[in-house]
């Protein structure tokens, strides 16, 4: 088969500008996202955040992962009280259990009593009430005392 | 950990082959074609299939668990019905090997996208559940889930005590946390979070479909922009990043249907759609969004037979059913529980809107939007602004250089300010105090504007890569004539 040089000529320069194209291409799409980033503070911070979060985990003596595996772990990080409810409604085998006004009055520890105590239920008619320590006067109420966070589990028949 | 995320994952996949497979066959008697549709091998392609498959897997599970199934006796029937499908998808696989470098550079493409995934899953699980809406509404409503072995009326759903944790909202995420904690056998405050690994492949592989279908490093640098840009969101368990990373993924898809009329494209736009509306009230917006921002496309001739042939066939019809399952099934379960929203359309919400307008809320919302003053989250959609003076500058460059004017691109523009619009009428009427409202979620709603403003930046980046010293075209929307 016979191919002219003034064919060849042409493939070579469609060849050659293509190539050019590319690189002409990716330099615009580079230049394009450094000042994208360069304008943008919050991704590079972000892109640092997942460094250092990555690094601590990739630098650390023990499995990080190791220590997030376990029933019931994170709880450490709710109030004391919550965490002093909570032990109380198991300890008690309690399923549905009610606070006194001054403990819903906060609507941050309410709600990390509703839902750290779960699936122990709230209900408004539960015979275990939490109160302030010393305000149960009923003598037929069974008193549970929560003496480090002041507060006490009276269950009134 | 990673054997746990890699499992959920295949369940997942492998439900969404089953139903593929269903849907292949449904769509056989409409075409008389052969029964099933080969996975794609291109690596856009292959990263758009497994997507959907992904997506339908997550929203038909979904669907199931929302009717009330008990989540341990879902959960098998699922694992079975997944075990099928990826034995279905092997099976495919074995009849019709694709072979060459074709597959590797596919191959390659999804293994990135993994990747990007692997750094971001990593960092899910190191935190504990500490923001308040992870806490107390998505993660304890799986917590309720989980405890309750499923969704009954007798939960708890409708107990006075819960509502600070709105009862009402969407539970496709919560069931999701719920079925990951079951797989473990117990609850703790670390893990649960870890159910959000599996969208998210779903949505980084949508991603890395591509606004055009090209396996470009444009695409990457959107998809990274897109994870960075959700900031601490995606890791903290709030679910505004997993409503808007899916609403990029679905305007990505649209953007592709436009350009080619491929229905695959359409599809993927769909079940994409539908995960961000069965995650977040605000996807619903989004939704209603994209349609009104694809509505002035079908003027074009070609757009609208494309449309009409994809509104035709029974697997669309299927596929929109499939979408909407979750979210519709939910609003049934909503009404039977008797829970109410709090934002409700009735005389006394107009009335608080348009009190509003007239005493000028609506630049105050408008002001708080774009550059709010307090941020709760480290996101970037406080410099909304600064992405959508870079995205216009290249776009105009790329439309100089190209010498081409792509409307495609407005889609993203149509769709962005339809939803701002619906989410300023949003603001209008909230019950709540306006400032304490838009302080602590103007800037998670203004992501899926973020991820429009990003549309636009990911076609002008498409655009300048494959700038070409060449004559130049006539301006073009819709699949071209063939």
């Amino acid at each position: 088969m016979h191919v002219s040089s003034s064919t060849l000529t042409r493939s070579a320069g469609t060849q050659r500008s293509r190539i050019a194209s590319r690189v002409i291409g990716i330099l615009l799409v580079t230049s394009a996202l450094v000042v994208l980033f360069a304008m943008m503070p919050p991704l590079r911070r972000l892109a640092l955040d997942y460094e250092k979060r990555l690094g601590k985990l990739c630098m650390s003596d023990d499995n990080l992962f190791a220590k997030r595996t376990g029933a019931g772990l994170g709880f450490k990080t709710l109030p004391p009280v919550v965490q002093a409810m909570s032990a109380v409604l198991k300890r008690e085998k309690i399923d549905t259990y009610w606070v006194s006004p001054d403990l819903q009055s906060n609507w941050m520890t309410w709600q990390r009593i509703v839902e750290g105590n779960w699936p122990h239920v709230p209900r408004s008619d539960a015979h275990a009430i939490f109160r302030p320590m010393g305000k149960t006067r009923d003598p037929a109420c069974r008193v549970v005392t929560m003496a480090d966070v002041g507060y006490e589990l009276a269950v009134c028949p | 950990m990673i054997l746990d995320v890699l499992t959920s994952l295949l369940y997942f996949l492998g439900l969404g082959c089953l139903i593929q497979a269903g849907l292949d066959r449904l769509g056989a008697q409409d075409h008389h074609a052969q029964p099933w549709r080969p996975i794609a091998t291109g690596p856009t392609a292959l990263a758009r299939d497994l997507s959907i498959r992904i997506a339908l897997g997550i929203l038909t599970y979904g669907a199931a668990m929302t009717t009330g199934l008990p989540l341990r006796a879902g959960f098998l029937v699922g694992a079975v019905g997944a075990g099928l499908g990826l034995f279905l998808a092997a099976r495919r696989f074995h009849r019709q090997p694709p072979v060459g470098l074709g597959l590797l550079a596919a191959l390659a493409w999804i293994g990135l996208a993994l990747l990007l995934v692997a750094l971001v899953s990593t960092v899910l699980p190191m935190d504990v559940l500490w923001a308040n809406d992870a806490r107390s509404v998505w993660f304890f409503h799986g917590k309720i889930i989980y405890f309750a072995n499923g969704i009954h009326r007798s939960s708890g759903w409708n107990n006075e005590a819960i509502l600070f944790s709105h009862p009402y909202y969407q539970k496709l995420v919560p069931i999701l946390a719920a079925t990951e904690m079951l797989k473990f056998g117990y609850w703790n405050e670390y893990l649960p979070k870890l159910a959000l690994a599996t969208p998210l492949t779903c949505y980084v592989l949508a991603l890395f479909a591509g606004p055009r279908g090209r396996a470009s490093m444009s695409t990457v640098a959107t998809t990274v922009i897109a994870l960075l840009g959700s900031g601490t969101l995606i890791h903290v368990g709030y679910v505004d990043a997993y409503t808007a990373l899916p609403a990029a993924g679905a305007l990505w898809a649209v953007m592709r249907w436009l350009s080619s009329g491929n229905p695959r494209d359409a599809e993927h736009a769909l079940v994409l759609a539908g995960l961000a509306l069965s995650t977040k009230d605000e996807g619903r917006l989004f939704a209603a969004g994209l349609a009104v921002g694809v509505l002035p496309f079908l003027a074009v001739r070609r757009l609208r037979w494309a449309a009409w042939s994809f509104l035709r066939t029974r697997t669309t019809w299927a596929l929109l059913v499939l979408a909407l399952a979750p979210a519709l099934l939910w609003s049934i379960r909503v009404n039977e529980f008797g829970l109410h929203h709090y934002l409700q359309l009735n005389l006394a919400t107009q009335f608080r809107a348009l009190h509003r307008l007239r005493t000028g809320a609506l630049p105050t919302i408008v002001r708080a939007l774009i550059d709010p003053s307090s941020r709760w989250f480290d996101s970037s959609t406080s410099v909304l602004s600064r992405l959508l003076i870079v995205a216009g500058v290249v776009k105009l460059l790329a439309m100089v250089l190209s010498r081409r004017l792509r409307l495609v691109t407005f889609v993203c523009a149509s769709a962005g300010v339809a939803y701002f619009s619906a989410i300023c009428v949003v603001y209008l009427m909230t019950p709540a105090d306006l400032r304490w409202q838009l302080s602590t979620s103007a800037d998670r709603v203004m992501l899926i504007v973020f991820m429009c403003a990003l549309g636009l930046l990911a076609d002008g980046l498409e655009d300048l890569e494959g700038f070409t010293l060449g004559p130049r075209r006539k301006a073009v929307v819709g699949p071209r004539p063939r």
